[in-house]
């Protein structure tokens, strides 16, 4: 393959301009470029590219992402992995700084899902709201975090206030620790209802991880330190 | 002095024989072509297969191949 530039087969004047692929050539398209000049356009216009098969089908339509107006006039570089034109449309590798950002996937390619993708294994996806005020919010039937053997964690220096309906956990080990305002305190309620499975315990450990007091699932409770005992202070 | 701008174009497009490429102004409403769009200076960058793609053939009852041989 060897890379050329082709002009001949366009000319100038009136669009539509066309160029009919010849029955000698093949060619991968690199870049189209074009001038378009409105000054006589009848309205407003979108400059755009379009590529038909030999059957007459429409490989691809590629517009600019912009309307010119009458009298306008520009030079239009089409090229793989560049955005539209406008202004505030995405770009990449590149810092977006704009007034707002919607992404929406409403179609059934790739699941219909909308992915945010870190793939080189050691970097971050990061939503960040600096300052005092401002909620981070997602609205959905089911949330579903997977930390794939790894730490799922809420980390907050100050307030983690989770009320839902439902708050189902299911994980290898839950850790709630509360470290502010000189009382540790991890407060549940007003009504909490703590399921066993079939054969499961609820064990409380000292500060060092060893049970001092187990629950289990039968109804029975058990002293699980060496000294100590059960002391009901009715 | 015309603007420059930039559009996106899918990648790895092949043009086969009796492909066309339209350069065109369309209504943002409709899309229909808007008349009085003067279009110049059209030119596509390519990978093109030349002749140096073609692999080299081999025809043993050529007389030359008897000779280069």
């Amino acid at each position: 393959m060897a890379e050329t530039q082709v002009l001949d087969g366009f000319g100038a004047g009136d669009a539509p301009r066309t160029r009919e692929t010849k029955s000698s050539e093949q060619l991968t398209m690199l870049d189209v470029v074009a001038t378009f000049d409105g000054s006589a356009a009848a309205g407003a216009f979108v400059p755009a590219v379009i590529i038909e098969s030999d059957a007459g089908h429409v490989v691809g339509a590629f517009p600019l992402q912009d309307t010119l107006q009458v009298g306008d006039s520009a030079t239009v570089t089409f090229a793989p992995f560049l955005s539209g034109g406008a202004a505030g449309a995405i770009r990449y590798v590149v810092l977006n700084d704009g007034t707002w950002l919607s992404v929406e996937a409403n179609g059934a390619d790739g699941a219909g899902r909308a992915m945010f993708f870190e793939s080189s294994g050691g970097g971050e996806i990061v939503f960040s709201i600096p300052g005092a005020a401002g909620t981070f919010r997602v609205t959905a039937p089911l949330i579903f975090f997977d930390a794939n053997g790894g730490i799922f964690r809420f980390y907050d220096a100050s307030l983690i206030d989770a009320q839902p309906d439902v708050f189902n956990v299911l994980a290898q080990e839950i850790i709630l620790s509360a470290t502010g305002g000189g009382v540790e305190t991890v407060e549940l309620g007003p009504n909490v209802d703590v399921e066993l499975r079939a054969g499961q315990s609820v064990t409380i450990n000292n500060s060092v991880g060893a049970p001092i007091a187990e629950i289990r699932e039968d109804g029975s409770w058990h002293g699980r330190a060496a000294v100590g005992a059960i002391t009901w202070d009715l | 002095m015309a603007r420059r701008m930039i559009a996106p174009l899918a990648p790895g497009i092949t043009l086969q024989p009796g492909y066309v490429v339209r350069v065109v102004a369309l209504d943002p409403t409709t899309g229909d072509p808007v008349a009085g769009v003067e279009v110049s200076g059209v030119s596509m960058q390519v990978d093109a297969a030349g002749p140096d793609d073609e692999p080299i053939k081999v025809d043993p009852f050529h007389p030359l191949y008897f000779y280069a041989a």
